[in-house]
């Protein structure tokens, strides 16, 4: 059975606006699969459709076979982890161990104690138990959220954008432990803007666009298609694509390679 | 989240000068004041509604109307309970039911007074609101500090406030859904209620604190309170602010007149 299906999935806001417009999905479990897109192309209204903060307008959303629409707001819990981009939008407890417990009482989990540690200590957070979460770096903010979210043991597990205003030794970090998971049997879905990380960690991509798809399929394959201008490729694909254009030039000399380089980098602002 | 903001239309109201607006909306609550009359009452309502008809917040004031009605409500509900005194229309508890028969009676004194108080504050609040739908806060600050001197640390928090219901608003909402993802249900009778707001109040207030920090700097490296303030704007009274305010500052002196029953 799927982890999640979609079948013409439609949303519109109470303000009338479309967001999402027949969607059709299917992941599988065990998958990692990337959500980009521009700004506002409808990525988090997805996403919200997992775990059921939104419902619906018309089709249908199904979490392992059961329909959002009828399902209690334990099992969507208890089967979907959201984490959403700004950690301080649920970090509240006065301590890292009582923030972790929170999700688990909600859900009433009687094992909390080995549940806390594991869960602290996949994030590498073990040594923070009694500090108080708003006093942690951003990274590890964003670490606890994700704590808090594994210990309460989802099938599912949703990244909206973690890896904002993190380094990118913090953003790998975050990235290494969601792989680790998915190698464990969870599903694992990220929405990010980062080529690069989904090119290093996704298998497949989906791309919004308007509040639809615009393309599903393998990383790869989206990566080698020139056209596409809606996604910022890697620097390296990109490098060889421009290269691959210069070289096919009938006359050339190095100077013309190196100054052409040197404009497309000006205009382009770098790597 | 419409409440209290601002919204761009072009209507006379939009175009007014401020003072004009101010002006309507306080000789508006005087008259609310003055007079208990049910009829009257109504009357200066329908006004406020058409001002909120002619300025095209039609939308805005039907989302009003909604709180407004349940407030009134209880407000009736409260007055109507706790006024003993006057004609006895009936008693909610049946006079035949033994020791108890007899208690909390209804008044006709009672529901008309409830009625003004809810009419008198629905009068109130939707001519304030008025005032804030239709003019920008920068120019409300204007008014403020220019025309009624008040220092303009207050006019700021003022503008502050307002500006910033929105933003808290979506802030509570991201809260309570991130919440809501971890399980989060607040359960129980209003002790429990008020005790599990503490996820979603907590985290509010302390971002807020945050986003008030930064906000401070930013107004201070501009040089909030550095010098002394000039405006850019000078708002003129135009022919139609000068009319309006005459009218309404006129039909003052009759009203009063009217409910002395000087004519
Ligand atoms: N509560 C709301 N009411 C009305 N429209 C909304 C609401 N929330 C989002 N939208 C609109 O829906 C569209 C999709 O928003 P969404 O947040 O899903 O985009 P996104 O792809 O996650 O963007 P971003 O990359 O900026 O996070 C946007 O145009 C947005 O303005
Ligand atoms: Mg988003």
């Amino acid at each position: 059975m799927k982890a999640i299906s979609i079948e013409n999935l439609d949303y519109s806001y109470k303000n009338g606006f479309e967001a999402l417009k027949k969607i059709n999905l299917e992941i599988g479990s065990g998958e990692f699969v990337a959500i980009v897109g521009e700004n506002g192309s409808g990525k988090t209204t997805l996403v919200k459709h997992f775990n059921g903060l939104l419902l619906p307008s018309n089709g249908k959303v199904s979490i392992f076979g059961e329909d959002t629409r009828k399902s209690t707001r334990t099992y969507l819990t208890s089967n979907v982890g959201l984490i959403f981009q700004n950690p301080d939008t649920m970090l509240f407890a006065d301590t890292v161990e009582k923030e972790v417990l929170f999700g688990l009482r909600n859900i009433d989990i009687e094992e909390t104690k080995n549940r806390v540690d594991k869960s602290l200590k996949s994030v590498g957070l073990d040594n923070y138990k009694e500090k108080f979460p708003r006093y942690l770096s951003r990274g590890e903010r964003q670490r606890l959220a994700f704590a808090c979210i594994i210990a309460m043991k989802p099938k599912i597990i949703i990244l909206d954008e973690p890896t904002t205003g993190l380094d990118a030794r913090e953003s790998r970090k975050l990235l290494d432990i969601a792989e680790d998971l998915r190698s464990k049997g969870h599903t694992i879905i990220i929405v990010t803007h980062s080529m690069e990380l989904v090119a290093e960690y996704s298998k497949r991509t989906i791309v919004m666009e308007n509040g639809s798809i615009f393309y599903d399929g393998p990383t790869r394959d989206l990566l080698s298609r020139r056209d596409n201008k809606l996604i910022k490729k890697p620097a390296i694909t990109e490098l060889s694509h421009l290269y691959d254009g210069i070289l096919r030039l009938d006359n050339f000399s190095v100077e013309d390679i190196a100054s052409e380089l040197a404009s497309i980098y000006k205009t382009r602002g770098g790597i | 989240m419409e409440l209290f903001q601002y919204v761009q239309k072009e209507t006379i109201l939009h175009k007014l000068n401020p003072m004009t607006k101010v002006i309507i909306m306080a000789v508006l609550t005087i008259m609310s004041l003055l007079t208990m009359d049910i009829i009257i009452l109504v009357g200066i309502l329908s006004v406020v509604v058409l001002m909120f008809i002619v300025s095209r917040l039609e939308k805005e004031l039907s989302k009003q109307l909604v709180y407004l009605f349940f407030i009134g409500l209880s407000l009736l509900i409260l007055t109507v309970i706790s006024m003993g005194e006057g004609t006895v229309v009936f008693t909610l508890i049946p006079k035949s039911i033994p020791y108890v028969g007899g208690a909390i009676p209804i008044t006709i004194e009672g529901v008309t007074f409830g009625s003004s108080l809810a009419l008198r504050f629905s009068i109130m609040i939707l001519s304030f609101q008025m005032l804030l739908l239709t003019t920008q806060p920068k120019d409300i600050v204007h008014i403020m500090i220019d025309k009624f001197k008040i220092p303009q640390d207050y006019a700021l928090m003022f503008l502050i406030a307002i500006r910033f219901v929105p933003t808290v608003y979506m802030e509570a909402k991201k809260i309570n859904e991130a919440q809501i993802s971890r399980g989060y249900h607040p359960s129980g009778l209003l002790i429990g209620k008020i005790k599990s707001a503490y996820p979603i109040i907590t985290p509010l207030v302390l971002n807020s604190l945050a986003r008030a920090e930064i906000l401070g700097m930013a107004i201070e490296t501009k040089g909030y309170g550095s010098a002394k303030r000039t405006s850019i704007q000078n708002f003129k009274m135009g022919s139609k602010d000068i009319l309006l305010s005459a009218i309404f500052i006129a039909v003052l002196p009759f009203y009063v007149a009217l409910l002395l029953n000087l004519f």
